[in-house]
């Protein structure tokens, strides 16, 4: 019965996506609806399917659909592995998704190409889905790869403009350096222990140990991956960039679902990572540092989007920071209430950028907190919940994190960081949250583009989320994640230490408050300051230089060297030695036959000569 | 039914040669029947045909065609076939068919030629007489060059004299190996002969190898190409006239890879051993290096090419792993990149025919025009770089995993080659799919290419999803082929008169043949 | 008859016309000495068919002099042709195949 649900919560997304194209090419207007009914369907069989996981959350289950192929011997099926950690994530999937879709409708009921927007969507919910299901890191790898594809589908899916048209591509290339490490992480383990499927690793693991140099350079390799797709350093430089597509895209893929499939990843396979204490040193150093450059890099953007983006990859930085310490729960913890904020955030931007017909520019918006209520009470939640205040979701989430963080011990004397950070976090959103909405207005805010009650309501769901899961999540989290996972204890705080914990950051967003203003008169100030981060500390630049030009040098160095040159020299010295011995017996046909003959006549007498003499 | 496998094989090589032989003789005009018609017709029956060689294979039919010859220096016509010439004849049939569907207004000659080179790619496919199948591997040569010639600008005229020579040069390498294979065996066995079942059976001494090895790999290196000898290849598929170039790229190069296989690998097994790391150097240097000049290239059919030459390195390297499941992912990855090869240069035919320009930069934003053909550009370039769920990830997989268990490095420098993959195929769909359209008219795909293209897309997502059928079958000929493990090679080095080798290859399994 | 008389005869002719070949240019002589070389061929093959009291020589003579005959009816009609063309018999103004 259960797989059966399952295969559903397979199926229904991946037929919506046929559907959706094939119906939606007649009558455009049907496509959103349809997408959003198949993945609410989705979610539906996700819980009917869950059903006896919430009972008893030590069950799991695998599913095996059919057998793929096979490699020495080793089987390797389309098998789905379901647990309480999958069961999670579909959730999480499923149900932002559905709301995305949701909004998506309101969105995007303008676009000529709303059936191919929404195939794209429902297709994504299909292969991250598979990759949060799957039981081994091949049917892994599909989903993987697929969800990159979707993210470049959707990228670039205005692609009339080429800049978006190539935001994609970067994203897709940034991906694929991930995916090899990904495939690289496979062939150590096929070739090390003979298994792919997470179960058996980790019995492998278990029975053998872990002291092998292949299986260091699979954690390795999985790493590799992880930071491709969930956006760290040196890969990250793709999300800032993907915030061309539309914005719910921006909400679904690159805040709430994809990019958190790192963290799932190394979640999954927490028992390999565990056993490398030296890799979790580097994982938490390369959190640390891309947690504290993006911080830096979301303080000094001006497009709305951007500032989301790199608050992103800062947060994904946060969950790392919480995966290196061992606390996989807690990284999970995160994902989940990263999702409904970030989520909520990158749709009231969504709601923001539609009202004024696709600015994106903080520095020409202000003054919207009257004309769009709702959407100025949910980004305002929202941003405290980032900010980590008490008592809202983000605050139990990050709150952990920095415990677990200290109690790990990696940072040392160097612990005052994570204040940095969380500070930053503060400053970059309450500076957006400032000049979005409370600053005074650049604009003309007469002819908004006021948002439809669709779109309202998504955003109003996530608020609602955003201010309960902290109270609800930890402790059922808790227990139902440690099947999978191992310790993951969490203890609520109490109201006065909640208000304790809250007043630092409070203190900084009344003082961004107050001096972001101050600042934009001294903009002089402000570009001295922020060179560095305005310029996101000219990464792009450097990889232009340090890769894609030598690549390309070596490219033309090749063209010139091997090809040209090997056909010049051995065709053309083919041809001179022919024309050469051409030419010089050509003297010999002069055309004469008195020449022939007495060459003839020599001939014969130069053979009875030989024949005589021998 | 009972159908005799040897009947099935004699109809299968006549009804081309037959269709090319009335195209000749303009036999249609007889009965009113345009060319293409005819060569419609012939492809059919040509498809239709080799349905009826599993059926024979299963019915245990051990029937070997042999037609005496010159017995007396051994060369006589026998033909066989196992799975791996099954498939690739299905694969080489259903091929010519979408051709036919894409050019539909050639003479005569024209279409003879066309089915010429179709009797000789599937003869090289079933003969297992070396003479023969030297015969076959020339035969094609010729209607390619005519067709060149005649039918292309002068550039292909050029590229066409490249291609004769190289390979001419190539060939004649492979033919003075298998007199020198014939005569070696007549030093051992006192009878002269170039039957592959009788070469299966014999031993070859290791320097004997080491000469028949290189005779034999030249002559196939130029054919599919592995690096060095690749130039000529770039050159011939762009100015390939006609679409032709659907045909050369998608099928010229498994006669390379199939040769090496069979007969590389059968007859010197110990040579393989040791020249693999060699090879698989070789294959990995084509892989990155026909990526690069691949995201170099400035025309379409350029990029393509060298897309070709890297796809075209997988398969050696899984050869050169010498690893059931490598082995197995490489001739997968054949058949993979028959139909990836196709569907690109199809593609690349209609973007010609309706707009001149061979140029990516002649072309932008053709996804708002053409939504249809925009679909198949994005599909086939994902599954040319291998996105799973298609052919070509579960042959590269097997070829990359089993080759990462024997040379690490190398295949650390192939995966290069799977992110190259990637920036040179987005960076050609970006330019031409995207953006804001430079011309006016750019109709969407006719009927026609849409059958074509969609029927190739669904064997790439069918055999992509469900390739247990074909790994199964592969991997049982690989294993077959590989019967004796490189530890016991190594120890047969010694002794090289040990005949363990040949135990269990395929055609060793056939017991009689007739020597009159 | 003494048959190295004969020989020294025929070598002589023959030497004769092979030298009349290589160093005369008109076409009709290159021919008559063609002509004589086989015809030196000829009396040496007659001498020594009767030198050896068999028959083998002189019926190789038949097969020259039927050859002879052929190839001065062909050769002249060409002769004929070749200075309708050239307006001359030089061999070395028809240089037309020259490499």
């Amino acid at each position: 019965m259960v797989s059966t649900y399952l295969t559903f919560v397979l199926l229904i997304p991946l037929l919506g996506s046929l559907l959706v194209y094939l119906i939606g090419r007649q009558s455009p207007s049907v496509s959103g609806p349809l997408a959003t009914i198949a993945c609410v369907a989705s979610f539906v069989a996700t819980l009917l399917a869950g059903q006896s996981i919430f009972l008893d959350s030590t069950q799991s289950l695998t599913v095996n659909l059919f057998s793929w192929f096979s490699f020495n011997n080793i089987d390797i099926n389309f098998a789905l592995l379901w647990d309480s950690l999958s069961l999670f994530m579909c959730l999480i999937i499923t149900g932002v998704g559905s709301l995305i879709h949701l909004y998506s409708i309101g969105y995007m009921s303008e676009d000529d190409s709303r059936p191919r927007f929404f195939a794209y969507l429902n297709l994504f919910i299909f292969f991250m889905l598979l990759l949060v299901l799957a039981n081994n890191l091949l049917v892994l790898f599909i989903g993987w790869e697929g969800v990159g594809l979707c993210s470049y589908l959707l990228i670039s899916f205005w692609f009339k403009n080429l800049d978006y048209a190539k935001a994609g591509k970067k994203a897709f290339i940034f991906n694929r350096i991930g995916d090899a490490g990904l495939l690289l992480a496979i062939f150590c383990l096929l070739f090390g222990i003979g298994e792919v499927e997470f179960l058996r690793i980790e019995q492998s693991l278990l029975i053998n140990g872990a002291f092998q140099p292949y299986l260091y350079l699979a954690a390795l390799g999985l790493f590799i991956a992880v930071t491709g797709k969930s956006a760290q350093i040196p890969l990250y430089v793709w999300l800032p960039d993907a915030m061309a597509g539309p914005t719910p895209v921006s909400a679904l893929i690159h805040a709430a679902t994809m990019v958190t499939a790192g963290v799932y990843l190394m979640s999954r396979m927490s028992y390999l990572f565990d056993a490398f204490p030296m890799l979790q040193h580097l994982i938490f150093i390369i959190a640390t540092v891309t947690c504290l450059m993006a911080g830096l890099i979301a303080v000094a953007q001006s497009d709305l989007k951007k500032i989301l983006a790199y608050s992103t990859v800062s947060q994904l930085g946060l969950m790392f920071m919480a995966v290196a310490s061992g606390a996989y729960g807690i990284a999970l913890f995160h994902v989940a209430t990263h999702a409904f904020f970030k989520a909520g955030l990158f749709l009231s931007a969504g709601n923001i950028i539609h009202a004024l017909h696709g600015e994106q520019s903080v520095h020409k918006m202000g003054g919207l907190w009257k004309k769009l209520p709702v959407t100025f009470v949910v980004y305002l939640i929202c941003t405290l919940a980032i900010s980590a205040i008490y008592p809202l979701a983000g605050y139990f989430s990050k709150h952990e994190i920095l415990l677990a963080v200290k109690d790990a011990g990696y940072l040392g004397s160097f612990s005052w960081l994570l204040t940095v950070i969380s500070m930053l976090t503060v400053v970059y959103m309450t500076r957006s949250f400032y000049l979005v909405f409370l600053a005074k207005p650049k604009s003309d805010l007469e002819h908004l583009h006021a948002p439809s009650i669709l779109m309202n309501f998504p955003i109003a769901v996530l608020a609602v989320l955003t201010v309960i899961a902290g109270f609800i999540m930890p402790e059922t989290l808790g227990q139902f994640l440690s099947p999978a996972i191992k310790e993951f204890a969490i203890k609520p705080d109490t109201l006065s230490e909640g208000l304790a914990h809250s007043i630092l950051p409070i203190v900084v967003l009344v003082l961004t408050i107050v001096l972001t203003p101050i600042l934009i008169g001294y903009q002089n100030l402000a570009k001295v300051l922020l060179f560095f981060p305005r310029h996101k500390f000219f990464v792009d630049e450097i990889y232009y230089v340090l890769v894609a030009v030598p690549f390309n040098k070596l490219a033309s160095l090749l063209d010139s060297l091997i090809e040209t040159a090997t056909i010049k020299t051995t065709i053309s010295a083919l041809s001179a030695t022919t024309l050469i011995s051409s030419k010089s017996l050509s003297l010999i046909h002069n055309g004469q036959i008195r020449l022939y003959s007495a060459l003839s006549l020599i001939a014969v007498l130069v053979l009875i000569f030989f024949t005589v003499l021998i | 039914m009972n159908f005799n496998l040897s009947i099935v094989l004699q109809v299968l090589l006549l009804t081309p040669i037959l269709g090319a032989i009335c195209l000749f003789l303009k036999a249609g005009k007889f009965c009113e029947l345009t060319p293409a018609w005819m060569y419609n017709f012939v492809t059919w029956a040509v498809v239709a045909v080799s349905f009826f060689v599993p059926s024979a294979l299963l019915l245990g039919e051990t029937g070997l065609v042999h037609f005496s010859w010159f017995p007396s220096m051994g060369i006589n016509f026998s033909f066989y076939a196992d799975g791996l010439s099954y498939l690739a004849i299905l694969f080489t049939a259903f091929v010519f068919l979408i051709y036919g569907l894409l050019n539909r207004e050639q003479s005569a000659g024209f279409y003879a030629c066309l089915l010429l080179i179709e009797t000789s790619l599937i003869g090289l496919l079933i003969s297992v007489n070396l003479l023969v199948f030297y015969f076959f591997y020339e035969l094609m040569l010729f209607p390619i060059f005519y067709l060149m010639t005649t039918y292309g600008s002068s550039e292909a005229k050029k590229a066409a004299y490249q291609f004769l020579l190289y390979t001419l040069a190539g060939s004649l390498c492979l033919l003075l190996a298998i007199i020198y294979a014939g005569y070696s065996y007549f030093q051992a066995e006192g009878v002269f002969s170039l039957e592959l079942v009788d070469l299966l059976n014999h031993t070859f001494t290791l320097n004997e190898q080491r000469i028949l090895f290189l005779g034999f790999f030249v002559a196939f290196a130029v054919k599919s190409p592995i690096f060095p000898f690749h130039t000529w290849l770039p050159a011939t598929y762009s100015n390939a006239p006609k679409g032709l170039a659907i045909i050369f790229a998608g099928l010229l190069f498994q006669a390379g890879i199939y040769g090496l296989f069979r007969f590389n690998l059968g007859l010197f097994p110990q040579a393989f051993a040791e020249f693999a790391p060699t090879l698989a150097v070789l294959a990995t240097i084509g892989i990155v290096y026909g990526a690069l000049l691949a995201w170099r290239s400035k025309s379409i059919r350029g990029l393509m090419a060298y897309a070709s030459i890297s796809h075209v390195g997988f398969s050696i390297l899984g050869l050169a792993t010498l690893n059931p499941s490598g082995v197995s992912g490489g001739l997968l990855q054949i058949f993979s990149h028959i139909l990836i090869a196709v569907g690109l240069f199809t593609i690349a035919y209609a973007m010609e025919r309706r707009q001149s320009g061979e140029l990516i930069t002649d072309f932008r934003g053709l996804a708002s025009k053409a939504p249809v053909f925009s679909f198949f550009v994005i599909c086939f370039s994902l599954a040319s770089i291998s996105l799973p769920l298609t052919i070509s990830f579960v042959g590269e997989f097997q070829v990359l995993a089993a080759s990462f268990a024997k040379f690490p490095i190398i295949t650390c420098f192939a995966l290069l080659g799977v992110i190259l993959g990637a920036v040179y195929m987005l960076g050609f769909c970006q330019q031409i799919l995207f953006g804001e359209p430079m011309t006016e008219d750019f109709d969407d795909l006719d009927p026609n290419e849409r059958i074509s293209l969609a029927s190739l897309l669904v064997l790439i997502l069918i055999l992509g999803v469900l390739p247990r059928f074909a790994t199964d079958l592969l991997g049982v000929i690989a294993k077959n082929q590989l019967s004796a493990s490189p530890s016991e090679i190594l120890e047969i080095i010694g002794n090289p008169k040990d005949k363990k080798l040949s135990e269990g290859l395929v055609l060793a399994n056939l017991q009689v043949i007739p020597h009159e | 008859m003494n048959l190295n008389l004969l020989i020294l005869v025929s070598t002589t002719i023959f030497t004769l016309g092979a030298i009349g070949l290589v160093l005369r240019r008109n076409l009709i002589v290159s021919l008559m000495c063609i002509e004589l070389m086989l015809n030196a061929i000829n009396l040496l093959l007659v001498s020594f068919s009767h030198y050896n009291n068999n028959l083998d020589g002189q019926i190789l003579v038949i097969f020259v002099m039927v050859l002879a005959a052929c190839e001065v009816a062909v050769g002249l009609a060409l002769v004929i042709s070749i200075f309708k063309h050239f307006k001359s018999l030089d061999t070395k103004e028809i240089n037309n195949l020259r490499g």
